[in-house]
């Protein structure tokens, strides 16, 4: 096995582990390691074809991807060595790393850690939820990678679960496409997200939202044929055919590389949590600003 | 097309292959047909996969002695075929008088079937044994030598063995009519013709169907609904053994299990399945599998679950809930000509048999644990059932190996120096299911092993099983299938035909 050593390991080349970088080297410190499982930095910005990014940082209205776009062309600049294609599976308190990707495994040796992992979305199999477990159901980040990633279709009749920010701009996505969102789920009785998606998704494109509902069942052998909605008011219930399930029911933060060093009282003095694996961030000029503040700390 | 053996086997789930692999034994030309696109997909994918001591079998039955050898034999049956198991031991607690007199039925149950290695454990020895559990847990029937298993992988493991000792198998393919002739059978599928001097029905829920479609009614199954939590791993460690309650009260029992990946399986609940004309889906006319219909979970049933979970072990929280899903028990009663039923349900193994045509009706719990001991059992009575004995298979083998996993590499020997497949080792450290640190060469193998579908990937490999549920790993295996099969993406499924993961318009 490799062993390679460094100042600083940064996990995960999304927005706040690339500005991270861009801090430590402000800091003074030059061997920095970044290491990013998918393909290329980015991360979730790299899915997201919508403006709406920028305007706090760049003070510029710009898409996910031009975002991103930005940081790579100063990670290129910056003295950090990115490994992609490359996941962080484990964190030791000795302050070393095991590392899993093309090159085969690697032991990384490091002062101090930086954790920008993200998060993941919550799913639907982790509610009570009845019925069966056909398929047609899936996460909208999910949906908007194997849309905006790699230009595949997911289906028609959709219904989504959740009115949060990212649920409604998938469902903006998709009625751009041509396809039809028959209804969105809520449980609250206001949607919820920014005020600005609120305006350029559900009110621009008239997207149906069933307030004060919940989902209790999946119906459909093979393809999902719909679902079961309950009205919390009247605990009625109605099915609501679909050929598509997509949800937005809230992210979790991804640590589990971190594994035990999150158990103690207080994190150790050389590991930090920064970006949405720190607590989730509906805007990323806020990621942006959280990693810069790395600086003075680091 | 007309397909021919000595032996045809109806139904590929886990009794299916195992009947299977325990007749490749001998020089005879077997095969099985599935209507599924694979092996395991009925109830073999959805139980609580526990290899029972069999202590508390009817003192007698066939199902109390399958079982005691079953579970005598276990840790070898899963050396020759390299099935991760785990040993548990199972404690089953009491809370009462009532369960304690249990106990003691159960402990003298235990002797006649010759199984001197239970125990009763008083309320100290549990709480040191499984600190978290909640007060009031008065003692303990121990079975020492109990271990959980993934059900499919067992069932894969035979099945794999079973071909590899030129058993033939063929997916997609219901057995839709039977008819006799002078030398033997014809089973019709939708497009091909199977005949064989032997018949075995293996076909799980809808065995008395494919049963009735030659011979009298004689047993019948009324299906029982079931439900199951599974927890995130973690707080797998919340438990170490296979935690049971003998209830002071009918509906109070529950059973936590910590499975073979580290997480918790909770259940099953006990119900019936509601008549889908009751369902609003079903009523509106638009769903052909509402609620209440066959492996469809019950959101009653889940409540249920996640409640007795918490009170069994207050630290267990509802929001480690990774995923619920619903099962169904092939329950078996005697029909008699007229069609009417018996009272009971029957509690043994029911093993029909007429003129060369042998079925297995109804074998619920404990039959992955009676899986390899069934089989050898209906291997030995067709056999004997034949005018001359045939000569043993000279080329049979009876180990199989499975896919190298990258996490029990690691876990073994974290500087990992251990011997990797040869031919492709860089893809062993391309990680393809975050959860569960699964590799895109384990995915590669199972592909080659014959997954064609998600699903298919998930069972021989886990890909999917932890908590982000195929959020990440789910896109990537759609682009493997798409590869290396050779398939359009739009046509690669879930589970079988119909159940296609993106459509396009
Ligand atoms: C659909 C959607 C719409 C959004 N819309 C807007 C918007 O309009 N305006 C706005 O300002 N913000 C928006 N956001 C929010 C913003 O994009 C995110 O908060 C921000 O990009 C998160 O950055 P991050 O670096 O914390 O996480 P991520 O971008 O998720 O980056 C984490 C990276 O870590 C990698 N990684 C994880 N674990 C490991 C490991 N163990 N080893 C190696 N690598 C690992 C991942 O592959 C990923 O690249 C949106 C977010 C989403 C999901
Ligand atoms: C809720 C529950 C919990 C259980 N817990 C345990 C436990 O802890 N321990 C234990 O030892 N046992 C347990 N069991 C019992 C065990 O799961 C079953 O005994 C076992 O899985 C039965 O396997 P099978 O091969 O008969 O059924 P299946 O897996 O259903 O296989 C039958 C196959 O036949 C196919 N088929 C059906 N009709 C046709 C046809 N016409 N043509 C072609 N193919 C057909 C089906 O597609 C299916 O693949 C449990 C069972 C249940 C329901």
């Amino acid at each position: 096995m490799n062993t390679l050593y460094t100042d600083i390991l940064i996990i995960g080349a999304g927005a706040a582990g690339m500005a991270a970088v861009l801090a430590a080297e402000k800091k003074g410190y030059q061997k920095i390691l970044l290491a990013e499982r998918k393909e290329t930095p980015g991360g979730v910005l790299l899915q997201c074809t919508h403006r709406g990014f920028g305007l706090g940082y760049f003070r510029e209205d710009l898409t996910g991807i031009e975002y991103a776009d930005r940081f790579r062309r100063m990670l290129e600049k910056s003295c950090a060595k990115i490994l992609n294609r490359t996941m962080v599976l484990q964190l030791y308190q000795d302050r070393t790393a095991l590392l899993a990707g093309k090159d085969g495994l690697t032991r990384v040796c490091f002062e101090k850690c930086i954790m920008a992992t993200g998060c993941r979305e919550r799913t639907i199999q982790s509610l009570p939820v009845g019925g069966t477990r056909p398929s047609g159901i899936m996460t909208c980040g999910t949906a908007q990678k194997l849309m905006n990633i790699d230009k595949l279709e997911i289906g028609d009749e959709i219904v989504i679960l959740g009115t949060g920010d990212v649920g409604q701009i998938v469902a903006r996505d998709l009625i751009k496409k041509g396809r039809k969102v028959l209804a969105m789920i809520e449980q609250n009785d206001v949607p919820g997200g920014l005020k600005r998606n609120q305006e350029q998704c559900l009110k621009a494109f008239s997207i149906p939202v069933m307030l004060k509902t919940q989902i209790t069942g999946i119906c459909g052998s093979g393809r999902i044929e719909g679902v079961i909605v309950r009205h919390l008011d009247t605990e009625a219930e109605e099915f609501l055919p679909c050929r598509t399930l997509l949800t937005a029911i809230g992210m979790i933060p991804e640590r589990e590389a971190a594994g035990k060093l999150l158990e103690g009282a207080s994190l150790p003095d050389w590991f930090y949590l920064v970006g949405n694996c720190d607590y989730v961030h509906d805007i990323v000029d806020s990621v942006t600003a959280d990693a810069f503040k790395l600086e003075s700390v680091l | 097309m007309k397909r021919t053996s000595d032996v045809l086997i109806i139904g590929a789930g886990i009794l299916g292959c195992f009947a299977a692999r325990s007749l490749s034994r001998y020089a005879l030309e077997i095969n099985v047909i599935e209507k599924r696109e694979d092996v395991c997909c009925g109830i073999t994918k959805a139980n609580t996969g526990i290899i029972y001591r069999g202590y508390d079998q009817h003192p007698g039955s066939l199902k109390a002695a399958l079982c005691k050898k079953a579970s005598d034999h276990f840790p070898s049956l899963c050396e020759e075929l390299d099935i991760p198991y785990r040993k548990t031991g199972l404690l089953m607690l009491s809370f009462g008088p009532r369960a304690d007199r249990v106990f003691q039925k159960k402990m003298e149950q235990g002797k006649e079937n010759n199984i001197p290695d239970i125990q009763i454990l008083d309320e100290s020895q549990v709480y040191q044994m499984e600190p978290l559990l909640c007060d009031g847990i008065r003692s303990a029937l121990y079975a020492e030598n109990t271990y959980t298993v993934n059900p499919w992988e067992m069932g894969i493991a035979a099945y794999e063995n079973a071909m590899s000792n030129q058993v033939h198998f063929y997916f997609g393919q219901e057995a839709m009519r039977i008819a006799r002739m002078d030398t033997g059978f014809l089973v019709e599928t939708k497009d091909h013709t199977y005949t064989a001097s032997r018949l075995i029905c293996c076909a799980g829920l809808t065995a008395d169907t494919v049963w009735e479609m030659l011979s009298k009614p004689s047993v019948k199954i009324l299906p029982l609904a079931a439900d199951y939590l599974v927890f995130d791993r973690s707080v797998g460690d919340s438990i170490s053994h296979v935690i049971s309650v003998e209830p002071e009260e009918k509906g109070d029992g529950i059973t936590l299990v910590p499975t073979v990946d580290g997480n918790i399986l909770a259940g099953p609940t006990r119900r019936s399945i509601k008549d889908p004309a009751h369902c609003t889906a079903a009523a509106s006319g638009c769903c052909t599998a509402a609620p209440g219909s066959e492996t469809a979970a019950d959101v009653g049933g889940i409540l249920e679950l996640q409640q007795k979970c918490q009170k069994l072990i207050p630290s267990l929280s509802p929001s480690m809930i990774i995923r619920s899903f619903g099962a169904v028990r092939p329950n078996p009663y005697y029909a008699e000509p007229d069609g009417t039923l018996s009272q009971k349900s029957i509690n043994d193994f029911q093993i029909l048999e007429e003129d060369g045509f042998f079925a297995l009706i109804g074998i619920k719990t404990p039959g992955i644990t009676c899986a390899d001991e069934l089989g050898r059992y209906l291997a030995q009575r067709l056999i004997g059932s034949l005018e001359h004995k045939p000569p043993l298979n000279p080329s049979f083998s009876p180990s199989r190996k499975g896919i190298l996993r990258l996490s029990d590499l690691l876990r073994d020997d974290p500087g990992l120096t251990a011997n990797l497949p040869q031919s492709a080792p860089a893809d062993y450290f391309e990680i393809i299911c975050r959860c569960e640190h699964i590799s895109k060469g384990e995915v590669l193998e199972a592909i080659r092993r014959g997954a064609t579908t998600i699903d298919g990937i998930k069972r021989r490999t886990g890909a999917g099983m932890g908590r982000c549920q195929g959020g990440y790993c789910m896109e990537k295996i759609l682009h493997l299938l798409k590869e290396q099969t050779g398939k359009d993406v739009y046509e690669i499924t879930k589970d079988g035909p119909g159940s296609e993961i993106l459509i396009k318009l």
